[in-house]
């Protein structure tokens, strides 16, 4: 027999959904009221009016997708690498991810303008300046998605599994590890995703025209269109995720090769 | 020229030696099971022939080539584990071909070998299921066909029937065998359970702190054992400390109480110590006065299935003696009643150490 949810249970289920919902329904019900005594979608419109909604969230989007990539394609193998070999790395390799939580976002632009604004290494004109800048931001999520991806997987007996059957390691990591981590990956990649498309520090100062700075000039001037670029970048993170998540599901079902059909 | 040959092999992690130099050879199509407690170096000296740990010293040698540097991905042995370790991320066909991908073979070659090995662990029908949707035992199956799919030169098991219940590790253990017998391929079986080693084994190669303590068929280790190690390990054994009363004949006297054995000693050992193993279905009680006897009270009876398991203390030490469960359980002695064990000096084990 299935055991119900206590009392408390509910509670703390209630007192839970409330904390999430109940700023996020404010924020709706407060973009709706753009024209005096009405309930309308104004603020919305004016926002879909505005050519730089779209530029500024597609070079934020855009930007997310890289530093994902990127961040994947540096961590996975090192963290993997690490696991596999020198267990011991484990630590470093945690207390570097969080020094993003230690170090403020000002600090590091200040550091990467300095760092590369002169010879012999100018990148502060430079995508690659940002990407890399948002990796490090976002490195406490992805890594520690990685991490605990790997943790539920038996990695090194998967390992040497493939091993013995004679893959190598590229295959191994592609083949192996990652369809086993996927989910842990989908999740890191989500937290990215949300953490670049708001961030404002660094695309601020870097001078790039990005969905953060964008959102900020626009609470500075007008009082329902913020409310309103809540709201939708919200709805656009989850729908994008959940087109992730759907795909993610449907490669479960694999083509197959060989054996008795 | 042995098909796997080991030459003083030895790994040491830090100060702490695993294995021993150790020199092995395995004949093409044997059956070798390594035996030994945890901590042995038994699963280490296996993963140093699958190339997942490197050698201190001493070579591996397969079929001749020296393949102790050779990366595992280039050994062409196959592995089952322990914790099975199928790809979670593929079906039962897709992890029998995996090894067959790699090499490259054509997809009508694969699924034709796929479907071979399907056949040979009769499991045609779960193809297409993934690893979360079969039993251990099953897992287990797909696991051997994957790493026999590749035809691999030599096939390691790695307590590969620890995970199980006792019910089909015994029958997945002459599965395998049938198996191995079948293809013909050599195959290095470790494993810490004693039954699995003998019932299965060609040869035995028992191990303890990194060193060879015996290397023998099943009947050799258990019916002469070399060491006390052995004799211990392997089966249930009384031990008996005697000192040697008369060299010439094989006389020993344990406490107040004499028996002969069949071997006899140098002069020189007279009065010193030794060990003497007995097996617990060698002994019987009140039998034929012509044999050893050792005068005893029985101290606990247990029935143990097929045999009744009685300890009997003689000169302050207990002995098992073993007796079939047969219908005249009745007729047997009682506790506290005194009996007298008997046994024939060529069923007395003189140990080596």
């Amino acid at each position: 027999m299935k055991k119900r949810p206590s009392l408390v249970a509910w509670l703390f289920i209630v007192l839970g959904t409330s904390y999430f919902l109940l700023p996020l329904i404010a924020t709706f019900l407060f973009s709706l009221r753009a024209k005096k005594d009405t309930l309308g979608f104004t603020a919305y419109q004016r926002v879909f009016a505005d050519s730089s909604f779209y530029e500024t969230f597609r070079f934020s989007a855009l930007m997310a997708l890289l530093t994902i990539i990127a961040s994947l394609l540096l961590l996975v193998p090192t963290v993997y690498w690490a696991y596999l070999r020198h267990p011991r790395l484990h630590r470093l390799i945690e207390l570097v991810s969080l020094m993003p939580f230690v170090i403020p976002p000002i600090v590091l632009v200040f550091g990467l303008i300095k760092s590369y604004s002169r010879p012999p290494v100018i990148l502060v004109q430079s995508r690659g300046l940002l990407i890399a800048g948002y990796m490090v931001l976002t490195l406490p999520y992805m890594y520690r998605a990685i991490d605990a991806g790997l943790r539920a997987t038996n990695v090194k007996t998967l390992t040497e599994a493939a091993q013995s059957l004679g893959a190598g390691w590229p295959r191994i990591i592609w083949q192996v590890i990652v369809p086993n981590i996927r989910g842990a990956l989908v999740n890191g990649a989500f937290l990215t995703f949300a953490t670049v498309l708001g961030e404002l520090t660094l695309a601020q100062y870097l001078a790039w025209p990005a969905f953060g700075p964008y959102l900020a000039r626009i609470s500075q001037n007008k009082a329902y269109e913020p409310a309103a670029l809540t709201i939708i970048s919200f709805a656009l993170t989850w729908v994008i995720f959940g087109i992730v998540l759907l795909v993610n599901s449907k490669d479960q079902q694999q083509t197959q090769f060989g054996g008795t059909h | 020229m042995a098909f796997i040959e080991l030459h003083n092999l030895t790994k040491q992690f830090g100060p702490t030696t695993v294995v021993s130099p150790l020199n092995l050879a395995v004949e093409r199509g044997e059956f070798l099971s390594v035996l030994g407690p945890s901590g042995c170096g038994k699963t280490t000296t296996l993963r140093m022939i699958a190339g997942f740990e490197a050698p201190s010293g001493g070579t591996i040698k397969i079929d001749g080539a020296d393949i102790t540097r050779t990366p595992p991905s280039k050994r062409k042995i196959g592995i089952v584990f322990q914790s099975y370790a199928l790809f979670p991320n593929m079906s039962v066909a897709q992890n029998i071909g995996y090894g067959l991908q790699i090499a490259k073979l054509s997809k009508q070659a694969i699924t034709q070998r796929v479907d071979e090995m399907l056949a040979i662990i009769h499991m045609q029908e779960f193809a297409n299921r993934y690893p979360h949707q079969l039993s251990g035992g099953q897992q287990q199956r797909v696991a051997l066909a994957r790493a026999l799919a590749i035809r691999p030169q030599v096939l390691l098991l790695d307590e590969p029937l620890s995970a199980l219940d006792a019910k089909i590790r015994v029958s997945l253990r002459q599965d395998i065998r049938a198996i191995q017998r079948e293809l013909g391929i050599t195959a290095i079986y470790v494993t810490h359970d004693q039954e699995e080693a003998l019932s299965l084994s060609d040869r035995v190669l028992i191990m303890q702190k990194g060193e060879v303590e015996q290397l023998g068929t099943p009947a050799e280790i258990y019916n002469n054992p070399k060491t006390s190690f052995v004799a211990q390990f392997v089966g249930t054994l009384n031990t008996l400390e005697t000192t040697l009363h008369d060299a010439k004949q094989g006389i020993l006297q344990f406490g107040k109480q004499q028996f002969a054995v069949s071997d006899s000693f140098d002069a020189a050992l007279q009065g010193t110590t030794v060990q003497v193993a007995l097996r617990p279905e060698r002994l019987s009680l009140n039998g034929a006065a012509s044999q050893n006897q050792l005068h005893g009270i029985v101290k606990e009876q247990m029935l143990l299935g097929p045999i009744v398991r009685f300890h009997v203390e003689v000169e302050q030490q207990l002995l098992f003696v073993d007796v079939f469960n047969d219908t005249n359980v009745s007729s047997l002695p009682n506790r506290g009643e005194a009996v007298v064990v008997n046994f024939a000096p060529h069923d007395c084990l003189v140990l080596e150490r």
